[in-house]
């Protein structure tokens, strides 16, 4: 019995492994809807693919809330809706807070793009462009890891194409993160092409980039005690003695995003993110600026959050003659908001809201105000900022610089580019270098540049200190997303931060270990997810 | 291939075994064998067994064999090019592909070793009939989509990740307890418990993966969390500035005793798995009228509340918002103050009830009533007139009542997303059944 058993059974493994076998063809796939990546970018039409993914990644970076980069300063504070309270008063800060992991995952992601396309680079058709886009590459990874090292200090650097499921890794000293950004700058300058700014990374943007991260690092412990001029020489290559001719309020005209001075920026446009233009736009013109009114206004005023108001501080800042006070904000709101871009002649239009500036903070102009526009709300000097506590619609004035009349009504609708780096930033960025270099005079000289094209005096050389710089930086610069970075690397935050913003007081700042939370910590997903359990938390949060 | 044998109706042997190969997995191990055996004496059969009338039947049985689960997303085993980015340059477009995600050229079965005991009987002429199971499952290579840790800009991996055990009890007992011609009740009890516990990640046992929720000796289900204790009250307001915290926030357990709340207070809350769930089931009959019920239960239940998670947030005025003892503090606004213990003050969250959403456990244990049923079944002499082989009228109740401390929707569905559970509802129905 048991031996006939025993016979049977060895009959069915064999036929068994026999099936196995020959079932192996059956098993074959042939994948049509899909290409492997090895297939894909090593042919020339593949790598612009990837090359392309790299630039898309900036949506990434840039297209969503910029608590990161505007919460928590001088410049913008809380309006009626509340903001993630971390980022915005310091107090909560921790590494879960709300929006601390959003440079940490959407950089990383496109660090990881660019070691791809690096490493494909190796493997791919040999082309033309290819140097060329190895080196805006080069630049696009360099600029996450500034954002990394500026946001969170010494952070891992991970420069290969990970193919493997890979655990941990190790955190490197921000000294060494410089180190190679800078290298991969410098080679990417010496890669990329030379025409003019059409999208595309081009020697003047890795200029500017140099410029400021040698900046940056001028004002570490570990910089070098020459990187301010480095910075300013950069700075004056990416100038290039070009001047500042076109007047501000045409570099915000809607449709002008690529002008003579916009040296680099991630590309929208209505084309491109008709795919969901509810989700592929971003949302840098739904801050600044208090709500409007839901979808009843749709196509007529944006969507608004309320968030990141303007403080009294920046409206302060502002004299009569300034330009950009006007091409800034919207101090005059017609009763179509839109029709201050719509319609040519705005003489005939009603007026809904008047935010008064610091010169006409009078009775007698408010009441010659409403004489003429007696529909018109007049909102006085001092009433309309966050730390008055607004509740009503347009309560706090708007900036209108990133308005996008066409965009459909939603917070990610924009269709405009973001301005990341601009000929006016360069001549800031020089004018900062030469006064930390120790020449004052040819600082202000660059400053005064930015002045003049706004119409207001030239500073003088007594005026001219690195608050100064600080003060025509947010002039000129409103919302675009600078300033938490700016009074990081001067060493201003604490200071500037709580004079200026209601939600923030010094004490605020107070950490762990005797640390202040300037750095941001690393966000509590990384170290969760990171097996190597010796990763530091930044010492102001441990 | 599967073999069976039976001696003398006694002893009973099944050998089995498979070759399966899977597609979805990588070239290398797509291929496995999973075999198995079984055991069974019916001890009833036996002789000895004749002269005694308590079991009507008695059957052991012990299996020991190997399943596979190959249920993984296809092609992860291939760095498909297939995440498109959208861009432009200067108004032309320059869309970008990109892996979605990483590929795993070693993706192999997860494959469970299952040893199982078990016995079958039927006392006192199976007025009582049973069964009693233990079980002890082992998955080795436990398939998941795995997270990737942040630095390595790959947001998932499909992966075996390591060893899970099952180990557990089901118990079956079904009694006749009357038995007469006019009037029988049966009823059928069921009990379960199972314990699930990671044995090891990635080849070790000491190291926890936080971030992919696994940790070693405890349920795959856990929750991991900082422990949400009461409110930091009015005069409490000292202490909870050392914490960070203010009036009207969470207040925690501060696990390592260090004054401060770091990302070391967390703690295994408790998990989603039941300590343990049953059911019963009873059914009256007394001449034409039959009356039926069953009821289920869950015991020990921990869930992550999506229901309070939601509708106690109070972020955006669009929603609508539940009616709780929010914390109110003493103000000038004209509110009354309330003090409370659950909820911290509406608006003034801290960042754990905010961000960990601590405040969002709930014990979602609970007895449900799943169906009762009343029928009647008409007589033969009143078919023959109307022609009819069967008429049997009933009212039917579904989900009458349900016993639980859960506040949300419905306690079996705590724990699912807020779109896919919604409430069982109350359904009435009223019917007869009709054959010609």
């Amino acid at each position: 019995m048991m031996k006939r058993l025993k016979l049977k059974y060895i009959a069915f493994l064999i036929l068994g492994s026999l099936a196995s076998v020959s079932c192996q063809d059956y098993l074959e796939e042939d994948l049509r809807s899909n290409v492997e990546a090895d297939e894909a970018y090593t042919t020339e039409e593949g790598f612009e693919y990837l090359v392309n993914a790299n630039y898309g990644l900036l949506r990434n970076i840039y297209g969503g809330d910029p608590w990161l980069f505007s919460a928590g300063t001088d410049m913008y504070a809380q309006g009626r809706n509340q903001q993630p309270p971390g980022l915005t008063s310091y107090t909560q800060l921790n590494s879960n807070s709300n929006g601390v992991d959003q440079l940490y995952s959407s950089c990383y992601r496109a660090i990881q793009a660019a070691n791809t396309a690096i490493y494909y680079s190796d493997l791919t058709e040999q082309t033309t462009q290819l140097q060329n886009q190895i080196g805006e590459v080069k630049y696009l990874r360099a600029n996450s890891y500034f954002l990394l090292v500026q946001t969170y200090g010494g952070v891992g650097l991970v420069t290969d194409y990970i193919t493997e499921r890979t655990l941990e890794f190790n955190r490197n000293s921000a000294e060494e993160v410089y180190n190679f950004i800078i290298s991969e700058l410098e080679e990417s300058l010496t890669l990329v092409g030379d025409e003019a700014f059409q999208g595309r990374v081009n020697q003047r943007a890795v200029r500017h980039l140099l410029a400021k991260v040698y900046l940056t690092r001028a004002y570490e412990d570990f910089g070098s005690a020459t990187d301010f001029e480095t910075a300013a020489e950069y700075a004056d290559a990416t100038i290039a003695g070009q001047g500042l001719t076109i007047p501000f309020q045409d570099l915000w005209t809607p449709g002008n995003e690529i002008n003579a001075e916009t040296i680099f920026s991630v590309q929208y446009d209505t084309g491109s993110i008709s795919t969901d233009p509810f989700s592929l736009g971003h949302k840098q013109g739904s801050y600044f600026a208090p709500y409007q009114g839901g979808s009843e206004v749709a196509g007529d005023a944006p969507y608004r959050t309320y968030m990141l108001c303007p403080t009294q501080y920046l409206i302060d800042l502002y004299v009569e003659d300034d330009e950009r006070w006007e091409a800034t904000f919207m101090n005059e709101v017609y009763d179509r908001y839109y029709d201050y871009f719509d319609v040519e002649n705005h003489s005939n239009l009603e007026v809904a809201h008047y935010y008064a500036a610091a010169w006409e903070d009078s009775q007698a102009f408010q009441d010659n105000y409403l004489a003429a526009h007696p529909n018109a709300t007049y909102h006085p000097y001092g009433t309309y900022v966050p730390s008055t506590f607004p509740s009503a619609d347009y309560g706090t004035i708007p900036v209108k610089k990133f308005d996008d009349p066409s965009a459909p009504f939603g917070d990610r609708t924009n269709s405009r580019d973001i301005i990341l780096s601009r000929l006016a930033e360069t001549y800031l960025i020089a004018a900062e270098a030469y006064l930390q270099a120790g020449d004052a005079s040819t600082g202000l000289a660059r400053l005064n540049e930015v002045r003049q094209r706004a119409g207001v005096d030239d500073a003088t050389l007594a005026d001219f200190d690195i608050d100064y710089i600080l003060d025509e930086r947010a002039r000129e610069l409103v919302g675009e997303y600078h300033r938490w970075f700016d009074l990081k690397r001067t060493g201003t935050l604490v200071e500037t931060a709580s004079m200026h913003n209601y939600l923030v007081d010094e004490g605020n700042f107070a950490g762990a270990n005797g640390e202040l939370k300037i750095l941001r910590p690393i966000p509590q997903s990384a170290l969760d997810l990171n097996q190597n359990n010796s990763f530091p938390q930044n010492p102001a949060y441990q | 291939m599967r073999l069976n044998y039976s001696f003398k109706d006694r002893y009973l042997i099944t050998l089995s075994n498979r070759w399966d190969g899977s597609s979805l997995l990588s070239e290398r191990n797509r291929w496995d064998t999973f075999p198995s055996a079984a055991l069974a004496w019916r001890m009833s059969e036996e002789d000895f067994m004749q002269n005694q009338n308590i079991f009507s039947n008695l059957k052991w049985r012990i299996s020991y064999g190997f399943t596979g689960n190959n249920i993984i997303s296809p092609y992860s085993t291939r760095n498909l090019v297939n995440n498109q980015l959208y861009y432009d340059f200067n108004g032309s477009t320059a869309n970008g592909f990109l892996p979605g995600s990483l590929a795993n050229p070693n993706l192999a079965w997860e494959k469970t070793r299952e040893v199982n005991a078990g016995i079958d009987f039927g006392l006192f002429r199976n007025r009582i009939e049973g069964s009693v199971d233990v079980y002890d499952r082992l998955s080795d290579d436990l398939l998941l989509d795995q997270q990737l840790p942040l630095e390595s800009g790959w947001e998932s991996i499909s992966a075996n990740v390591g060893s899970v055990r099952n180990k557990g009890v089901e118990i079956s007992l079904t009694t006749r307890n009357i038995q007469t011609e006019d009037f029988t009740w049966n009823t059928t009890f069921t009990f379960t418990r199972n314990v699930n516990e990671i044995e090891s990640i990635y080849g070790q046992d000491q190291v926890d993966d936080i971030g992919n929720n696994l940790f070693i000796g405890e349920s795959i289900d856990a929750h991991y969390n900082y422990d949400f204790q009461d409110i930091w009250q009015a005069d409490e307001i000292a202490e909870a500035q050392g914490y960070g915290m203010e009036e009207g926030q969470e207040k925690l357990r501060d696990v390592n005793g260090d004054g401060r709340y770091t990302p070391e207070d967390r703690v295994i809350l408790g998990s989603t798995n039941p300590d343990w769930s049953g059911s019963l089931f009873t059914t009256f009959k007394y001449k034409n009228i039959d009356l039926s019920a069953s009821m289920i239960t869950n015991q020990g239940v921990l869930v992550y509340s999506n229901f309070h998670s939601n509708f106690g947030n109070v972020m955006d005025r669009g929603r609508q918002k539940l009616d709780i003892n929010w914390y109110i503090p003493e103000n000038d606004a004209g509110l009354p103050a309330q003090t409370s213990n659950t909820y911290p003050e509406a608006g003034n969250a801290g960042s754990f009830w905010r961000n960990d959403g601590v405040g969002y456990y709930r014990d979602a244990s609970f007895v449900k009533v799943k169906n009762i049923a009343l029928g009647y079944t008409f007589n033969n002499d009143v078919l023959d007139k109307l022609k009819l082989k069967n008429l049997r009228v009933y009212a039917n109740v579904l989900n009458p009542f349900v016993f639980t401390d859960y506040e949300g929707y419905d306690p079996e569905w705590a724990s699912a997303s807020l779109n896919t559970g919604r409430p069982s509802w109350v359904t009435y129905q009223l019917g007869f059944n009709l054959k010609f």
